[in-house]
């Protein structure tokens, strides 16, 4: 360990003699100068290089970022079109057998209907409306039979 | 050579009327059932398909109850085709509880694979609109050609 220490100090004191640097120095000087505009033109070109790069790695972000709000979008819009089906009358976000027996209730019971519930269209809430909500639950091209 | 040719017409008939004896077109009935339990089942909907054979659907009926006696809610597109999609309600008090046939299935079959149905529970519910848990089963009838 102490050897390993001594060998440290002799060579922090290893100075090649001064003839040899300077040859060292020539030798290894280039032979030419470079010109300053040059130097800036290269100093130019690696700067463009640099913001360019960054222009795409900004550019890949903000398109991440668009990807990822149209998806949100998209979820969104599926969801609120699912509940805004007016033969779902339950607002489960489905049309089953359950919206027509909910519709039949309200009817049976006479409460108070909503204008909404009118799925024929013909201008009032009857019977005809419950058969046409419990229709689209049956429906086969809804994909839901495979 | 002669007899030889003389063979093949009778091959060919022979052939044809082993074909023939296969198992024809036939009509069955396929039996649904729904177990509710306890609960007194008010509204129902189920999703039943051919799953194995050649099936087609050619008339649906009503169940035993005098809840479920109407036909169910169908899509008319099924008739002729291997699936469907059956539901019903009832706001009236006499409802059916534990295992009850509520709808019976006409079928089409032909060919010779024995049909094999699947069928899923989408929803049952009690006379509140409260969904309940059941158990739906289909048993097939007796062919007849």
């Amino acid at each position: 360990m102490r050897d390993a220490q001594n060998h440290e100090a002799e060579d922090s004191q290893l100075l090649a003699p001064k003839g040899l640097t300077d040859d060292l120095a020539r030798l290894l000087r280039p032979g030419f100068t470079v010109p300053a505009e040059v130097d800036r033109v290269v100093l130019a070109l690696g700067r463009r290089r640099i913001r360019a790069s960054e222009r795409t790695r900004r550019v890949v972000r903000w398109l991440a970022g668009a990807a990822v709000a149209a998806v949100l979008l998209v979820a969104l819009w599926v969801g609120t079109s699912r509940a805004r089906l007016p033969q779902d009358i339950d607002g489960s976000g489905r049309v089953d057998i359950l919206d027509a027996f909910t519709l039949a209730r309200v009817l049976d019971e006479r409460r108070a209907v909503e204008r909404k519930w009118d799925v024929t269209g013909d201008g009032k809430v009857d019977r005809a409306d419950v058969d046409a909500v419990a229709m689209s639950a049956v429906r086969l091209d809804k994909g839901r039979v495979q | 050579m002669r007899k030889l040719l003389a063979t093949i017409p009778v091959l060919i008939l022979l052939v044809g009327v082993a074909a023939g004896q296969g198992k024809g077109v036939r009509f069955a009935a396929v039996n649904v059932y729904l177990d509710s339990g306890e609960e007194s089942l008010a509204a129902y909907q189920l999703e039943l398909a051919a799953e194995v054979g050649d099936v087609k659907i050619v008339g649906i009926e009503g169940g035993e109850h005098a809840a479920f006696k109407e036909p169910p809610y169908y899509d008319p597109s099924a008739i002729s085709r291997d699936k469907v999609i059956l539901a019903a309600f009832t706001t009236g008090e006499q409802l059916p509880k534990g295992k009850t046939r509520i709808a019976r299935i006409h079928v089409q079959i032909s060919g010779d694979a024995p049909p094999q149905y699947a069928v899923k529970l989408n929803v049952a519910a009690s006379t509140e609109g409260r969904k309940i848990s059941a158990k739906v089963s289909v048993t097939p009838q007796g062919e007849t050609q």
